[in-house]
């Protein structure tokens, strides 16, 4: 319930509420006063208050006969501040200043519609920070060098950054430049506010002290007015801040998303190497994947899962730093939409990888080698020093695979598992490897693991393995393994060489 | 400096704001509304509120005047109407204008 004042405005009666008609009030006073000493004076004001009980007239009807606060706030804007006036009557100086710093609390992005070469994003941003657009422009197109940066936060901007329509966000576009300082002088001025607000609290409790009961209730609603304020300018400063943190974040993750598409430099900060590898997306989802078609789906279902996201947190960010109020719930359903099919395109994906991996295929292939009794059997497991240390440096584990990159070629790996066993029937030493993989059918499984690639040679007594199998053709991912039974006859002793002691020590 | 622009754009609206009001009411008398609505298009007008002053003025230099109609809708309507001298002095304002664009234009590109 509010207490209603009536009022006559421009001969017209109408019933106000209590707050709305002292803002109106304060209004026609502060017109008043402009206009004191003008000739003609009385009948401007005049004009005024019957063009102002016009627009009221419009504003109630059946269902509301009460004007609202909100009723003669938007009257004010369309009407316009007393310092917003454009005319020549007397005292233009002196309120040219008072103008500047009216328009100053205003500072706001748009598009500017009138000076595009796209939409005019640049322009406008051009106009917000009170650069020439060119260096914008400029900015773009290098950070669209970059790795697409520079086109996927134009996309962004085009749609949260409303087009200036109306001459006043045209003004507003133009107003001032908005700088980190102006960021902080708009803090500052609100930290000035608080202060005025601490001392009337102050004045106001003075004055309670003297006066009487119904005065220390209004100081005890100001002293909350003053909680209040303090909590805003909190909640405000951390907006801000986390506003900043979100599009760092954001644009430092994406750089690294998109970065991770394009043969991966690894990118670094000071010491630490935020790569994992040097193998970029596609060249992963070309190894996982039987068809280039599963592979675009993929990457696009992962554009769409991640970017998506990504972007939104940036958007977010920007909206918490510079405050615009613009909400489009067409943004928030289009982002849910793309998360969406990006899911949906990755859950397909992944189906098609699980079927390939629904069928297991064995080949064995056997090395014999006559020895006599006693003999010493030497085992020799090694591989090129250069292998070992590709291998064991840049690797992207797949599973028990691992997968490196070597003059632009993708190479598979793997460690076998070495058996060795008695041989008891015989005086023979036999070399039994078990390669498997997986695949869609037997065949394809049988057919994936004939690409392992292991060299063993037997001469005499020395059994010569490589430290890993390697899959150089035909590269696919289908789990390969290699199992290596060594049956050695029971009279011979079996030697290791130090670099095979130290693989069996490991293994087992 | 950006003070400066934008004292020379308010400048600049105001000298052609009245050019348009002249105009306008040279085709037939209007009410204040429909001054504004035949205004509100064109970014001429910031806010509604430029425009009295502008009008009393003009009225002052008996470049126009008005008269009082009755209304359905409320108390009566100040019908502004333009005098002979606002006439004079209307297509005196709209030749220099035309003078002006054309020279101006010419330097401008």
């Amino acid at each position: 319930m509010k207490k209603t004042i009536t009022a006559n405005i421009g001969s017209m009666v109408f019933h106000v509420d209590e707050d709305a008609y002292e803002l109106l009030f304060k209004y026609l006073t502060a017109l008043k006063a402009r206009y004191q000493g003008t000739e003609g004076n009385e009948e401007i004001i005049n004009d005024i208050e019957t063009r102002i009980a016009e627009i009221l007239q419009s504003k109630i009807n059946s269902a509301k006969q009460v004007i609202t606060i909100e009723d003669v706030n938007s009257v004010i804007e369309v009407m316009g501040k007393p310092e917003q006036f454009e005319d020549d009557s007397k005292g233009e100086k002196g309120n040219q200043n008072k103008t500047e710093e009216e328009t100053s609390s205003v500072k706001k992005l748009y598009r500017d519609d009138e000076d595009k070469v796209i939409a005019g994003v640049c322009s406008g941003i051009g106009a917000y920070f009170n650069v020439d657009p060119l260096w914008i422009r400029i900015g773009f197109i290098l950070t669209t060098l970059l790795f697409s940066t520079g086109i996927w936060i134009y996309l962004v901007l085009w749609i949260i950054v409303p087009k200036a329509k109306t001459t006043k966000e045209k003004l507003e576009m133009k107003g001032k430049k908005i700088n980190i300082s102006n960021i902080e002088s708009s803090i500052r001025e609100d930290i000035e506010d608080l202060k005025a607000k601490f001392n009337e609290f102050k004045d106001e409790a003075k004055d309670t002290l003297k006066k009487n009961k119904k005065k220390s209730r209004k100081g005890f609603e100001r002293f909350f007015h003053f909680i209040f304020s303090i909590i805003r300018f909190f909640v405000k400063s951390i907006a801000v801040i986390i506003g900043i943190v979100f599009i760092f974040l954001g644009v430092f993750l994406f750089i690294g998303f998109i970065s991770s598409f394009f043969n991966a430099l690894p990118y670094q900060i000071g010491e630490i190497h935020l790569s994992i590898s040097n193998i970029s997306i596609p060249a992963l989802l070309g190894v996982i994947f039987p068809s280039s078609f599963y592979i675009y789906v993929t990457i696009i279902g992962i554009i769409f899962l991640i970017a998506t996201p990504l972007i939104m947190f940036i958007y977010y960010g920007f909206k918490l730093v510079f405050g615009f109020k613009y909400s489009n719930k067409i943004i928030g359903f289009t982002s849910f939409s793309l998360f969406i099919i990006g899911l949906a395109l990755c859950l397909i994906s992944a189906f098609q990888v699980v079927r390939n991996f629904s069928n297991k295929g064995i080949v064995t292939e056997k090395f014999i080698s006559n020895v006599n009794n006693e003999q010493k059997i030497k085992l020799d497991i090694k591989s090129g020093s250069d292998e070992t240390a590709l291998f064991e440096s840049e690797a992207l584990q797949l599973g028990q695979l691992g997968l490196v990159t070597e003059d632009g070629k993708n190479i598979l790996f793997g460690e076998p598992k070495v058996e060795i066993t008695n041989n008891d029937k015989s005086n023979e030493v036999e070399v039994l490897l078990l390669f498997s993989a997986r695949g869609e059918s037997k065949e394809v499984a049988i057919k994936n693991a004939r690409t392992i690639n292991y060299p063993v040679s037997i001469n005499d007594s020395i059994i010569k393995i490589p430290r890993y199998f390697v899959i150089k053709d035909n590269l696919k991912w289908r789990q390969q393994q290699l199992k290596v039974q060594i049956k050695v006859p029971s009279g011979s002793d079996l030697v290791y060489t130090k670099a095979t002691r130290e693989f069996m020590d490991k293994m087992n | 400096m950006n003070s400066n622009i934008e004292n020379n754009k308010a400048q600049m609206r105001k000298g052609v704001l009245e050019l348009c009001i002249l105009s306008l009411l040279s085709q037939k008398d209007m009410y204040v509304s429909d001054l504004l609505e035949a205004m509100k298009n064109s970014q001429l007008l910031v806010v509604e509120g430029t425009l009295y002053p502008l009008l009393t003025r003009l009225k002052n230099d008996q470049l126009l005047t008005y008269r009082w109609e009755e209304s359905k809708m409320g108390p009566p309507r100040k019908y502004y109407k333009i005098t002979p001298e606002g006439t004079i002095f209307f297509e005196e304002l709209k030749l220099t204008w035309n003078d002006m664009i054309q020279s101006v234009n010419k330097i401008i590109y």
